[in-house]
């Protein structure tokens, strides 16, 4: 169609009376008006209610050149300990449209560790076995600090090797990364299989924020390109041997902005350097983000991981990972499996997301996101950049320490549930269904023929002086609260309960009474339900602690109920709902409370141990 | 050799990106509509659409019609409740229409039903759960949300609050901007056998009547295309009505509207013809399907002779007998329910086969009715029976089977004259409303049930699967639990909330006014439409309306038929008689029981009988009719000193009101008596019953009365030893 051919659709509403807008935006808002409505991310980026050109924030915005390959590749994670049952699951879902495996080596034992984290192949036996009748083009090993020694394993034939000193050391590997580089960067030119990684993925795991993520992840990037580049690559060659990996997750225009922002940067580093065809030479990988998966309620991860493949396609990447829902809990079994496949081919095939190259361009709202990420992570690598790149960066302990500040803060967000978690902090199940097992199988030979391996070649332990990032996910406090309740539940033969007294008409009372058995549920305590009408006191005496929800009709008989409740010997109220005045704050509950706080002590009163107990 | 990388001081984000990256050869996506999707799109493909720069909230709206959209107001969020609240029938009613469906047919709440709102202590545990919830014009409102009601076609089971629904209706209609002349639908509006049969009626038969009228003389006029009133004799059989008795009374009831409107003298003669043509009936259909073919032939010769000699209808167009069809349930069984799809299919039959006496519209029950709500899959079979008779059969393609066959005409001959004489009988009483004031009609409908009921018992009737052909092979068919609809129990607290946010925003004056105007008009005499339309227009609610018209006219309790029955079946009772002797010996006085139906479910064929049955066996009985509140079922439990209690519900909503019962009886003191429950109860929701503590449940499957009745003796005197 031609430009301007267009038959004039709005033109006699036009032009739009931005005044009556705002106002009526401003009523719909509410108290504290239209800038109410302007939030903020963990990166401080402001996000307006909307985009639209009368209101001023409608800019357009340069969009990445490269990306958005008609068919992304389909690329599987692999973990299993086995080499001979990984092996079996890799060819499984290459036959079922995978087109690509993912294989994440192990790295435990080669640090004393007892349990394995990764596929156990350290002698050629075991790669013969992990890789028997695969394409060396399907298969990528992620070796961590082991790349050199599984490139000579393979002699560099058998598979693609993903070296990736830097994000070793930041999982805690005792490697020299500098020297590992080195020695890595006298390999290639003869390894034509073997690339380097740069990895947002130990950023993510660690809480980081988007831009956080982007900025290490890009400053690696460059640090990569600048070392081959003095050993004699071209920058063109350089960047071909450079994958920039990011994780996405269930925040879905973070995510899709994010990827769009890393090209955007790493487009412009490349053009900058003389690179022609730069679009063509930045190279993405997707995956799915563990963080945000939960053990509580795990069918939702499936859902999670959708959105964030989604995220991942729609912002162009050229490979995307799916992390099978279940493997926070075991081994993904086969469902998981399957359904990590089929969420991919659903977008691909039925969704059809590869039809048109980025979808989201010309949106105002991720061009305001994308142009906003790239600039603040461009920043942060300039930054590391003056601090002598990233190794010297990461000594310095600086990008570790701003993470953990990021990583308090979501954790206050979490804690006060203004981030959800859905099935674990908001709308729980106390009757969880776990996902199928996978079948068992015998680690012992593997674990065997690993140590042995290892024994042989002796290990050189050194100390990297990098301050490693912890892993989280985001359900964990939550899910430590939920192992507490479930245990005493066991013990006891039954869910420690407590009473929530229902004080009011039914139609007010039963959305509240909802919202409080849920919070209870949220610490794995049951709710006896008991109306004031009937005879709650006879029920509730003795027990520690009790809810009493009040509806507005009846607030001036609150205060005589707490009391009947306390002269039963219940010795903790806690009101919800329209509380009177008299009513200390800290015994309300309401929207905002500090959950983990409020059951570290109903715990307690419960005699299920509190926060001190642990460990 | 000096690095190409430059310093990222010395780079400008911001300036222009690299152009697009390596051409992609691929073929344009050509989607299903035939629209080409290029690889890309850029500016130029926006140029010149004028639409991205206007606003959301305002015109044309087409970014959305709220200013702010989801950053104020999450969407909702809203899962499948079944058809209980406004919006899931609203939801429903789009779906039809989407299909090209204009046909509405409209189920209320027997809180509607009884003109109460949502939050009257009556109606606990009853709303939503028959049916939709009325309380004001915003339910209306929300149940025809994007419904266009001049185009459809709406039926409404609704008799007492008849005129108050469809003063909501034309309300809501005319704010749609609707001209009431083209609206068409019908208004069931028969009163005479809620008395008789369903109990959900308010006001004593004389201010019933006309409130009738009233509706009919008003259509007559204002809605030409709206059917007044739909004459059920369907609720009669279901009661036990034998051919005779249905014929005879339905016609009586037919004969008193249009005898009143008549003598209203709102309508001119020459609209009478009109009137009478615009009156359709409801029938059933039972398993007797050769009688119940002469049945339908014999209705239609006596309308035609009624219209003809005592309305005067000339157009033989007016006199046509036009009647739907729902055929019996109540024969349908809980045993072997894989059979009941043989029984619809022959009951079916009986009101096809005859084109003179063929019905308008049939509706069919599911084979497993008499276990539970139906599931959308048992109504679908149900439909496909009826899409077999009527495309895959020849029968259409003939002309009247029967005209001239001296055997069926010789039956239908037979039915005239006993519906004849019935119909003159109850004339000579004063008519169907001084028959439902004496208690006379129904006291022949539940002696017909009695007999009935016995005949079944004592094997003389057969009913395959029940009391013979019992044996059978396990049935792959029978649902266990979650083969049933449930209704969703947080509908209730929604609509409270609603009714009470909708009291607090409208103009109390203006309500005020409008119930004044009604109440005026009820005294008066004045057709009841208009003022009942502005009511609604004010926003008041339907416990308000019925409320005015309640202190106008009274409240009414229907006599019960029980007392005037005697000594039917009683041979089977003989063995229970000399038990029923010997435990009052023991008792120190006769044993007596009290029989409750709680909530407000008008069906009271299962109380009738026990109630009788229990007399015959020489019980006391305590027998206060339908629709008391488990506080009054307790009270005179404790009050007439009874040995057992036994509560009937229909409605599903058996748990809350027998817990409440239960609650309460144990209050007084009187948690020893034994109560038992019979109704329509699925074996999970039996044995949560029993956890309760209830002794025994009955459902359709115990049909043997005499049974039942030995089971009471034995509950009585085992509570007794275990008092003592």
């Amino acid at each position: 169609m031609e430009a301007g051919g267009f038959e004039p659709l709005a033109a006699p509403f036009l032009p739009p009376d931005v005044e009556a807008w705002r106002k009526a935006a401003a009523k719909a808002a509410g108290e504290g008006g239209l800038g109410r409505l302007v939030r903020h991310t963990l990166d401080r980026i402001a996000v307006d209610p909307l985009y639209a050109p009368p209101l001023g924030n409608a800019q357009p915005v340069a969009a990445p050149a490269g990306g958005w390959p008609s068919g992304w590749e389909v690329a599987q994670p692999h973990r299993h300990p086995d080499p001979a049952t990984a092996n079996r699951q890799i060819r499984e879902d290459l036959g079922n449209g995978a087109t690509a495996a993912i294989v994440r080596l192990d790295r435990a034992l080669a640090r004393g560790g007892e349990v394995p984290d990764g596929v156990l192949a350290y002698d050629r036996d075991a790669f013969a076995r992990l890789l028997d009748g695969l394409a060396p083009e399907q298969v990528v090993l992620e070796a961590g600090a082991r790349a050199l020694n599984v490139a000579d394993a393979l002699a560099g034939e058998a598979a693609r090797v993903a070296a990736d000193p830097i994000g070793a050391v930041l999982e805690g590997a005792p490697v020299d990364p500098e020297d590992e580089l080195a020695r890595l960067l006298a390999a290639m030119p003869a390894s034509p299989r073997l690339f380097l990684v740069a990895d947002g993925r130990p950023w993510h795991a660690a809480g980081a924020s988007e831009a956080q993520e982007l900025a290490a992840t890009l400053a690696t990037w460059l640090f990569c390109l600048r070392a081959l580049e003095a050993r004699g690559f071209t920058v063109e060659e350089a960047a071909d041997r450079i994958e920039l990996v990011l994780a996405v997750d269930d925040d879905l225009f973070l995510s899709l902005a994010k990827l769009r922002a890393a090209r955007l940067v790493a487009e412009r580093i490349l053009e900058a350097s003389g690179v022609a065809d730069a679009a063509a030479r930045v190279r993405i990988r997707a995956e799915t983000g563990q963080r945000m998966l939960a053990r509580l309620d795990p069918w939702v991860n499936i859902l999670r991981t959708t959105v964030a493949a989604f995220a991942a396609v729609a912002g162009g990447a050229e490979a995307v990972t799916v992390v099978p829902f279940d493997r926070p809990l075991q081994e993904p079994s086969p469902l998981a499996r399957r359904i990590a496949r089929n969420v991919q081919l659903i977008l691909r095939e039925e969704a059809g997301l590869g039809r048109v190259r980025d979808p989201a361009a010309g949106s105002w709202y991720v061009g305001h996101l994308t142009r906003s990420l790239a600039e603040t992570a461009f920043e942060g690598t300039r930054r590391i950049e003056e601090e002598g790149g990233i190794l010297a960066a990461l000594r310095s302990g600086r990008p570790q320490a701003e993470v953990a500040t990021t990583r308090g803060e979501r954790e206050r967000l979490l804690a006060g549930r203004a981030l959800e978690l859905t099935g674990v902090s908001a709308f729980p199940t106390l009757e969880e269904r776990a996902p199928p097992a996978p079948e068992p199988v015998d680690l012992e030979p593997a674990l065997t023929a690993a140590r042995a391996a290892l024994a042989n070649a002796g290990s050189r332990a050194v100390e990297s002086g990098i301050a490693p990032l912890p892993r989280i996910r985001l359900a964990e406090p939550f899910e430590r609260l939920r192992e507490r309740a479930d245990a005493a539940a066991r013990r006891r033969g039954a869910r420690p309960s407590i009473p929530v007294v229902g004080l009011g008409r039914p139609a007010e009372l039963h959305d509240l009474s909802t919202w409080v058995e849920n919070l209870l549920a949220v610490g794995g305590i049951g709710a006896l339900r008991l109306r004031a009408e009937g005879d709650p006191i006879a029920t509730a005496r003795g027990a520690p602690a009790a809810v009493l929800c009040v509806g507005a009709s009846a607030a001036e008989r609150a205060a005589e109920q707490v009391a009947a409740l306390r002269g039963a010997g219940v010795k903790r109220i806690w009101v919800a709902g329209t509380a009177p005045a008299s009513i200390d704050e800290a015994d309300r509950l309401a929207p905002g409370l500090d959950v983990l706080a409020f059951h570290d002590t109903l715990h307690r009163l419960l005699g299920i141990g509190g926060e001190g107990e642990r460990g | 050799m000096r690095s190409r990388i430059p310093s990222l001081h010395a780079i400008d984000l911001a300036a222009r990106a690299p152009g697009p990256g390596a051409g992609d050869a691929s073929e344009p996506f050509l989607t299903p509509e035939g629209i080409a999707l290029a690889r890309r799109y850029g500016p130029d493909d926006v140029a010149g659409l004028d639409f991205l720069a206007t606003l959301p909230g305002l015109p044309p709206y087409l970014r959305g019609p709220y200013p702010t959209m989801y950053t104020t107001q999450p969407w909702t969020i809203r899962q499948y409740a079944g058809f209980s609240t406004a919006e899931e029938s609203n939801a429903f009613y789009k779906r039809n229409l989407a299909q090209g469906q204009r046909g509405l047919s409209i189920a209320f709440d027997l809180a509607t039903h009884r003109g109460y709102d949502s939050d009257h202590p009556r109606v606990v545990a009853d709303v939503g759960m028959a049916g939709v919830a009325i309380d004001s014009i915003l339910d209306m409102r929300i149940l025809f949300d994007g419904i266009p009601l001049e185009q459809m076609n709406t039926s409404m089971t609704i008799n007492a609050t008849a005129a108050w629904l469809l003063a909501l209706y034309v309300a809501v209609a005319e704010r749609q901007g609707a001209d009431r002349k083209k609206l068409a639908g019908t208004t069931q509006n028969d009163i005479v056998k809620e008395y008789l049969a369903r109990g959900t009626y308010i006001f004593p038969p004389g201010p019933s009547l006309r409130l009738t009228t009233d509706l009919i003389t008003f259509t007559a006029r204002e809605m030409p295309r709206w059917n007044p009133i739909n004459v059920c004799s369907y609720h009669l059989q279901e009661a036990g009505a034998t051919p005779v008795q249905e014929i005879a009374y339905a016609l009586a009831t037919a004969i008193a509207v249009l005898d009143a409107v008549k003598a209203s003298g709102r309508v001119r003669p020459e609209e009478l013809p009109e009137v009478v043509g615009r009156i359709s009936f409801f029938v059933n259909a039972g398993i007797r399907f050769v009688t119940e073919m002469c049945k339908m032939r014999a209705f239609t010769n006596l309308w035609d002779r009624i219209c003809r000699e005592r309305y005067g209808v000339l157009d033989p167009k007016h006199r046509l007998f036009r009647y739907g069809v729902q055929v019996n349930s109540l024969g349908l069984t809980e045993q072997q329910p894989e059979n009941n799809v043989y029984r619809i299919l022959l009951e079916a039959l009986g009101v096809t086969l005859s084109k003179r006496a063929r019905c308008r519209a049939l509706q069919l029950p599911a084979w497993n009715e008499a276990l539970g709500l139906p599931r959308p899959w048992d109504q679908q079979w149900s439909l496909r029976l009826q899409q077999i008779l009527a495309y895959e059969t020849d029968l259409l393609e003939f002309d009247d089977l029967f005209d001239g066959s001296p055997v069926i005409e010789a039956k239908v001959r037979e039915l005239e004259e006993a519906a004849m004489e019935e119909l003159g009988r109850v004339e000579s009483m004063g008519g169907a409303m001084a028959a439902v004031e004496s208690g006379y009609m129904k006291a022949r409908l539940v002696e017909s049930n009695t007999k009935r009921v016995a005949a079944i018992a004592s094997g003389a009737l057969p009913v395959v699967g029940v009391n013979c052909f019992t044996e059978s092979e396990p049935s792959p068919l029978t649902a266990g639990e979650g083969g049933f609809l449930a209704v969703d129990p947080r509908a209730e607290a929604e609509q409270i909330a609603r009714l009470e946010a909708h009291r607090a925003r409208r103009d109390a004056k203006a309500v005020a006014a409008a119930l004044a105007a009604l109440r005026e008009a009820a005294q008066e005499g004045r057709n009841i439409l208009p003022p009942s339309i502005d009511c609604a227009r004010a926003g008041v609610t339907t416990g308000e309306w019925a409320q005015v018209l309640r202190e106008v006219f009274g409240e009414y309790r229907a006599p019960t038929g029980v007392g005037a029955v005697a000594g039917v079946g009683s041979d089977l009772l003989a063995p229970v008689r000399a038990r029923v002797e010997e435990a009052s010996r023991r008792l120190g006085r006769r044993l007596k029981i009290l029989v409750g139906k709680p909530g407000l479910d008008g069906h009271s064929n299962g109380a009738e009988q026990i109630a009788v049955a229990a007399r015959d066996s020489g019980m006391e009985v305590v027998y206060d009719g339908i629709r008391l509140t488990p506080a009054r079922i307790a009270t005179t439990a404790l009050e007439e000193g009874v040995h057992l209690v036994g509560l009937s519900i229909l409605s599903g909503s058996h748990e809350p009101l027998v817990r409440e019962v239960l609650e309460r009886m144990r209050k007084l003191g009187i948690g020893e008596v034994p109560v038992v429950v019979g109704g329509i109860v699925p074996p999970e929701d039996a044995k949560r019953l029993l956890a309760m503590g209830v002794a025994r449940v009955y459902t359709p499957k115990d049909y043997r009365v005499d049974q039942i009745m030995a089971d009471i003796v034995e509950l009585v005197l085992s509570a007794r030893r275990k008092a003592a």
